[in-house]
């Protein structure tokens, strides 16, 4: 499995004064099994772009290919891609619509041509990974809290059982523990199922703490790629384009503009806190 | 010297007005009935369990709790978009549940939701945050000036003819939250309004709240899951199901990281880490909660 984008442009509204070009010239290939996060000011296209990926919005110029097809391609089948490339919405509103919480999770696995008995199965699986309680199974999704509300969305993505997950934002709005929770899930996910992951996030922090790469993207063009140690020594030029690095790294460069003696590539809590205690240890040893 | 007098008088009347009392609630309990698909009654969910506190006019108090806690609803009692089902809830001195008295309420306390689709009425951007402004009858000469300004605020001037339907997560949540600053009401309560936005728009809109809380003396109550958003708080109260679970100043609340943990919420990044500074000896004082003061104590312990 891979994804590829090929000089995608997406523009909204074109031809009417709010004409948006949202994706400027995309090359991107995502290989299976990586662990992916977006980042991006306000508007910068990240939802557009993962729109893309599974076929729900169609690229003005450019090709996507999936495991080498062009999905534009007239004999590809745009509903097994959606099965293969399950899409977590930005707001879980716009993806809930079933009238209790077990039957919009088991929408996405029966929508897919899964048994009955395959699709309960998976969708209480989800449910539970997700952190859903029983007592809500046969309640309204709307008459959820909002973290509620994220944890089924996901859960209905989750029990399509896809190749790819593409989530927009999948953990704003749950508390710690659940950020935690959902983290270790997709982690697991990635190793014992190869599910190649790809998820949007404003949390410099949560970017720094799980994803193997890292795409930052600026008006509609991808401007930095890599591993996150990497992406995060360019803290000046984040910050111009609305981002920032994970407060980590910011007392890491900062106690080392003071002079201290710490390495560069600091971004987590334990390595900047690892640092710092090496940094006190060798002093203490220096001063007997 | 005359401006000296003015800031000392200045600071006396915003003493005073701190004193004020702008939000009571006195053993609050909300239920709401559990519906099956036909709309039956199937349970009862206590989602607010018995919650008394008081915020001063002018406080910047950060709500934090887990998921399903009873934030969102004890929010919605602040702008009688609920009622109690127990107990009393007092905005600027008027009971919420007089129904007569919800518009007055709501212009008290203005409220920005989780989801901003809830808040957008208008088509175009500028018409949608003159919204609050136009209802509550105030000139248009004025009503366009506030727009402009807390268009602004949060960064979107270029955007005041475009559709709010045709905007990004983010830049809807920053029209969510300029259309409530425009109405200039005594409270501002925000729900989780910082969840969607980047780094930079976080900060701005933290740094305008911190500073209408300031200078104007609006009284803001902040609903999060960023722990460090709590740290320049003047009260943080953390809900569990429904009760009032830690409250106090944020050093306090963040001091005791087991309850924080059995909360289902985590230390601010900080926090977290003068905590493995503190296990491994170093001697920096816990209560430290910003990276700023942080680098300062280890600067100070480098020097000693
Ligand atoms: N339906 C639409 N019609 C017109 N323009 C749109 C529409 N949706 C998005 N846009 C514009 O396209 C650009 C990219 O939007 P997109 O939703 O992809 O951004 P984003 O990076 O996901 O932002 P956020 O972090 O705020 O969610 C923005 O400038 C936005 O205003
Ligand atoms: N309209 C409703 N009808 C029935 N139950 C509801 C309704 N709204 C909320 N609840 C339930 O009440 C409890 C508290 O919900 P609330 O929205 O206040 O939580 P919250 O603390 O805001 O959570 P989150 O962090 O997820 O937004 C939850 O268990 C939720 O499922
Ligand atoms: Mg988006
Ligand atoms: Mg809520």
């Amino acid at each position: 499995m891979s994804i590829r984008l090929e000089n995608v442009f997406y523009i909204y509204g074109k031809g009417t004064k709010e004409e948006t070009c949202a994706l400027k010239k995309i090359n991107l290939t995502i290989e299976k099994n990586e662990f992916v996060g977006i980042i991006g000011h306000t508007g910068s296209g990240k939802s557009t772009l993962l729109r893309l990926l599974n076929g729900l919005e169609r690229a003005t110029e450019g090709s996507v290919y999936y495991n080498g097809k062009n999905i534009y391609d007239k004999d590809f089948s745009m509903k097994t891609l959606r099965g293969k490339v399950g899409l977590v919405f930005q707001y879980p509103e716009h993806q809930l619509f079933e009238e209790t919480v077990i039957k919009d999770v088991q929408f996405g696995p029966a929508n897919m041509g899964m048994t009955p008995l395959e699709t309960e199965l998976f969708a209480f699986q989800a449910l539970k990974d997700v952190g859903i309680g029983e007592e809500l199974i046969d309640v309204s999704p709307f008459l959820l809290s909002g973290g509620q509300k994220r944890r089924v969305a996901l859960a209905g993505v989750l029990a399509m059982k896809p190749e790819v997950l593409a989530l927009d934002e999948p953990v704003a709005g749950l508390d710690p523990e659940g950020k935690e929770n959902i983290f270790a899930l997709l982690k697991r996910l990635q190793k014992e199922r190869d599910l190649t992951i790809l998820f949007v996030s404003h949390s410099m922090e949560d970017i720094a703490e799980y994803a193997d790469r890292v795409i930052v993207m600026n008006q509609g063009e991808i401007v930095l790629d890599g591993e996150p140690h990497k992406v995060f020594r360019y803290q000046k030029e984040l910050g111009q384009i609305g981002l920032d690095v994970p407060v980590s790294a910011k007392i890491a460069n900062s106690l080392r503009e003071k002079g201290f003696a710490i390495p560069g590539d600091c971004i987590t809590v334990d390595e900047t806190a690892d640092a710092v205690i090496r940094w006190y240890q060798d002093r203490k040893r220096g001063a007997v | 010297m005359r401006s000296g007098g003015l800031k000392v008088l200045w600071r006396r009347i915003m003493q005073k007005k701190k004193e004020a009392v702008l939000i009571e609630t006195k053993d609050l309990a909300h239920e709401y009935g559990r519906r099956d698909e036909n709309g039956d009654v199937t349970g009862i969910v206590r989602a607010i369990d018995g919650i008394s506190l008081t915020v001063r006019a002018g406080d910047f108090v950060t709500v934090l709790g887990a998921n399903g806690s009873g934030k969102s609803t004890f929010a919605r009692h602040l702008n009688a978009l609920l009622h109690p089902t127990e107990g009393v809830v007092y905005v600027d001195g008027i009971d919420t549940s007089e129904e007569e008295m919800t518009l007055a309420v709501r212009q008290t306390a203005g409220m920005v939701f989780q989801n901003p689709d809830n808040q957008i009425i208008s088509n175009v951007v500028e018409e949608d945050v003159a919204f609050g402004p136009e209802n509550m009858g105030v000139p248009s000469l004025e009503i366009k000036k506030r727009v402009a300004e807390s268009l602004a605020q949060v960064g979107m001037q270029k955007y005041r003819h475009h559709s709010p339907n045709h905007l990004s997560g983010g830049q809807k949540q920053r029209i969510a939250i300029a259309g409530i600053m425009a109405m200039h009401p005594k409270c501002i309560v925000l729900d989780e309004a910082t969840a969607m936005l980047d780094p930079a728009g976080r900060r701005q809109v933290l740094e305008t709240l911190h500073r209408l809380n300031r200078e104007e003396g609006i009284t803001i109550l902040l609903i999060t899951h960023y722990m460090e958003e709590a740290a320049e708080a003047d009260a943080v109260y953390v809900l569990k199901q429904g009760k009032i679970a830690l409250a106090g100043r944020p050093e306090t609340v963040f001091g005791e990281s087991d309850k924080i943990k059995d909360c289902g919420l985590a230390l601010p990044d900080v926090s977290r880490i003068v905590q493995k500074l503190n296990n491994a000896g170093l001697p920096i004082d816990k209560r430290i909660l910003t990276p700023e003061k942080l680098t300062e104590a280890l600067g100070r312990l480098a020097a000693e």
